[in-house]
């Protein structure tokens, strides 16, 4: 059964869709030629790549946009009726229905004429086809919404196949191997989610003062003692926290490409036996990252791709795994590399205010009375500068405060003559290279080079090891060379890893005067 | 009654007329058809076709079949006006008084046989054709109506041209079909030897309409439902026989002197709708403008010089036109 009236909304309904559908069509073509060609200009790097999700949000923002224009464009319902009509072969009933039911004829045949409607089998669809020129108009768009996916490799990067950092497991010893990756990465995911606060560490902190002002009351009182202990496990605890847990899976046989990803690689084979050994993997962590952030400039959907399965095959791919899944471009990349590096060089920080602390402890456990108050200071005084944290702050502050003359023994001993240089490690020194091999470097830069002044001050920094005291320079030209750059220069300029931290620490310890 | 059993039983009567006209002419079923047509759009008609093919037996046999009044008038060269219209004739009463009375001629009848109208002088095929478009007849200042439904049914003879007087193209312009009478089939021509071969005397034929009826029928006829798509594809058929019409087709470019008139789309129009109610539709349909389009059109074309020395026939130009416009 037909009731003109639900036919005559239905008809409407199909044509508004057809309109729409037609808008849209012709939008998306513009649109996605104009996105197509800036995907085969990005992709032979004229210009920036496009994130397909960029595009892909956009044009179907534009292809709405432009549905909604068709679905609300007035329709010739005459029109309309008599097209459906001829696509029926319903001998124009419905056309001289809609116009008797308009007022234009003889009406006294409309009720005639609906009763026929009655018993006609009326398909909208049928009625009203999509016309060839649409069809063809979205055929368009789908090739080039195929020419968009390739040249901005959305298909490469994991959105109709797996991860290119989570391959598909194969049978045997292989996929072993990856249940491993897997596992490590998971739990590496786990781990980069909890990052102890600042507010823990300054409740350990109180809670060590507090056992120190007891210890100063009585130097042998049992409960001050028991608590400085537990909360030298504790700190224990939170430092297996901080730092980077060992892999599970069995890592030995992986190697990367890199050279730098190879040291991190062979350290990671080793067992854990302490948490100097973490703390040697978190800074080959750090340092491998920066490798790959200084290779993940400009990439070529090709270049990134290629990076990726380095990264799949590296040991640093427990640590990338998760994060880098839903990498599209080298832009993204970037940012999650970022991201990582901010993460553990936070843990970093917080490793070494920890390190602090349990120096802090361990010197009050073992002090008499009179020196463990003073030994907590000087405790303090000889940590270095950190930035980042409540008491890498506090320790900093009261080093910066600090006078020559009145400097604590314990720096004394750690440095070569009280003033002057802290030594740096001496094998490290070993393998520096020296200043006109830096020179040469600098000048085969990509990026705008050193200041001959401020290399010499960089090579005096890492042969002679830090300027200390008096020795530290006043003037604050040095520090003018900022911190990103330092990176990229200490890396460009390829100076050995033990080196790069005692660099940094410098150039911190600049910023913060 | 109401409406639809009003059209059901016309149409049921138009129906058996059919089948009573063809118990009588064998074959021509687009002639006795668009006969029809003419007759529901009280409209005259032109028959063209060569002596012998049935004309006058048609249109008599229509004449017993609706009971109508039917006159035939064989047209000669000296056949007058009045020999058609009537006369007025000297009388005298009872009481000696002389007094002119008026003797209406042949065309007072409901369907006239014009037979071979091209045999008489133009002045007295004027004078039928006046009578046709006014439907009245003036004799001495006095107007005489024709009673409806009137109807001419004209015939002409293509092959005898000696001694004839072509009808002016503005005087065929008044018809509203032009019908083609073909030859018949062989087979037809057997069931015309065995029907109508043993007797000299005419079949007869029963009467299945009433006057009343037809004029009825004319009346829902004019109103039968049209849409404006068909209007305008009737309009666009038309127009594009004008040579200056950008959508007409080469031959009517090349060929045609003068397209059709707006008449002709009248007829088209109001010949597809009885073409409709004659299908049994409720409507007016494409199928029904295209049915109608050549009998419409046919003697409204007139080809320039060049069309007429190269043989290019108007039935040709009209099928280049049906095949180039087509329904939006």
């Amino acid at each position: 059964m037909n009731s003109f009236e639900s036919l005559r909304s239905r008809l409407e309904r199909r044509q508004r869709y057809l309109h729409g559908l037609a808008a849209m069509g012709w939008v998306l073509v513009v649109t996605l030629g104009l996105t197509a060609l800036l995907g085969v200009l990005g992709s032979l790097q004229l210009l920036p790549t496009i994130a397909p999700t960029h595009w892909v949000s956009v044009n179907l923002l534009v292809g709405a946009l432009a549905f909604a224009v068709g679905w609300l464009r007035p329709l010739n319902r005459t029109e309309m009726f008599f097209r459906a009509d001829r696509n029926l072969r319903s001998h124009e009933q419905l056309v001289t229905l809609y116009e008797l039911s308009s007022g234009d004829g003889a009406r006294e045949f409309l009720p005639l004429l609906e009763r026929r409607l009655e018993r006609l089998s009326l398909d909208v669809r049928e009625a009203l086809p999509m016309a060839q020129g649409d069809r063809l108009r979205w055929a368009g768009v789908l090739a080039l919404a195929l020419v968009c996916l390739g040249t901005t490799s959305f298909v490469q990067l994991g959105i109709f196949s797996p991860s290119p950092l989570s391959p598909l497991p194969s049978e045997g010893e292989g996929s072993r191997e990856v249940r491993g990756l897997l596992e490590d990465s998971r739990e590496m995911a786990d781990w980069l989610q909890a990052l102890p606060s600042a507010q823990k560490l300054a409740s350990l902190r109180e809670r060590l003062e507090r056992a120190r002002e007891a210890l100063a009351l009585n130097p042998n009182d049992p409960r001050a003692r028991a608590a400085l202990q537990q909360l030298q496990a504790e700190i224990s605890e939170e430092q297996g926290r901080v730092l980077p847990p060992s892999p599970a899976g069995s890592q030995a046989g992986r190697a990367g490409p890199e050279a730098s990803l190879r040291e991190g690689a062979e350290e990671t084979a080793r067992p854990r036996t302490d948490s100097s050994d973490q703390t040697s993997r978190l800074d080959q962590l750090i340092q491998g990252l920066r490798s790959i952030q200084g290779q993940a400039q400009n990439l070529s959907p090709q270049e990134l791709q290629e990076l990726l399965d380095q990264l799949r095959q590296s040991d640093l791919a427990p640590l990338v795994g998760q994060a880098l899944q839903s990498v599209q471009s080298s832009a993204e990349l970037n940012e999650k590399l970022e991201e990582l590096l901010r993460n553990l060089e936070e843990r970093q920080r917080l490793n070494e205010a920890l390190e602090n602390l349990q120096s802090e402890i361990q010197s009050a456990l073992s002090q008499p009375e009179a020196q463990t108050a003073r030994s907590g200071e000087e405790a303090s005084a000889s940590a270095p500068p950190q930035a980042g944290s409540q008491s890498s702050q506090g320790s900093l502050a009261e080093g910066a405060e600090a006078q020559p003359g009145e400097r604590p023994e314990g720096e004394e001993s750690q440095s070569s003559a009280g003033y002057g240089h802290a030594p740096l490690d001496p094998e490290a020194v070993q393998d520096l290279p020296d200043l006109s091999q830096m020179r040469e470097r600098a000048r085969s830069l990509s990026v705008p080079g050193p200041q001959d002044q401020d290399l010499q001050i960089l090579f005096e920094i890492i042969s002679m090891g830090l300027p200390q005291g008096a020795d530290a320079p006043t003037e604050i030209t040095p520090v003018q060379i900022d911190y990103e750059k330092v990176e990229t220069l200490i890396d460009v300029l390829e100076i050995p890893v033990e080196l790069r931290e005692s660099v940094r620490r410098y150039f911190l310890s600049l910023s913060k005067r | 009654m109401t409406l639809e059993k009003k059209i059901h039983d016309l149409q049921a009567k138009f129906s058996a007329l059919l089948e009573e006209i063809h118990s009588v002419i064998i074959g021509h079923e687009d002639v006795i058809r668009q006969t029809l047509i003419g007759l529901l759009c009280g409209q005259h008609l032109l028959l063209e076709g060569v002596p012998g093919l049935g004309k006058t037996l048609l249109v008599r046999t229509l004449g017993q079949a609706l009971g109508l009044r039917f006159a035939r008038v064989q047209f000669t060269p000296d056949l007058m006006p009045a020999d058609i219209i009537g006369t007025r004739i000297l009388m005298e009463d009872e009481s000696g008084r002389r007094y002119f009375e008026f003797a209406r001629g042949p065309i007072f009848a409901h369907l006239v046989l014009a037979d071979e109208i091209n045999r008489a002088t133009p002045k007295t095929q004027s004078a039928l054709l006046e009578a046709m478009q006014e439907r009245s007849v003036t004799v001495s200042g006095e107007t005489y109506k024709l009673e409806e439904p009137f109807m001419v049914l004209a015939t002409q003879n293509p092959i005898e041209m000696e001694g004839t007087y072509p009808l002016p193209e503005a005087q065929v312009d008044r018809f509203f079909f032009k019908i083609l009478l073909r030859y018949p089939s062989l087979g037809e021509l057997e069931q015309i030897l065995q029907r109508h071969g043993s007797s000299h005397e005419s079949l007869s034929v029963r009467q299945v309409l009433t006057r009343e009826e037809l004029l009825e029928a004319q009346q829902l006829v004019a109103q039968w439902p049209l849409a404006s798509p068909l209007r305008r594809y009737a309009a666009r058929l038309v127009y594009a026989t004008q040579p200056s019409c950008a959508e007409a087709p080469e031959l009517v470019k090349k060929y045609v002197e003068y397209g059709a008139s707006p008449r002709a789309a009248l007829a088209l129009v109001r010949g597809a709708k009885a073409h409709a109610f004659l299908s049994g539709e409720l409507n007016t349909r494409i199928a029904d403008i295209q049915a109608v389009f050549y009998p419409s059109l046919i003697h409204r074309i007139i080809r320039n010089f060049r069309g007429e020395a190269e043989g290019i026939s108007v039935e040709r130009i009209l099928e280049q036109v049906y095949e180039h416009v087509q329904p939006a």
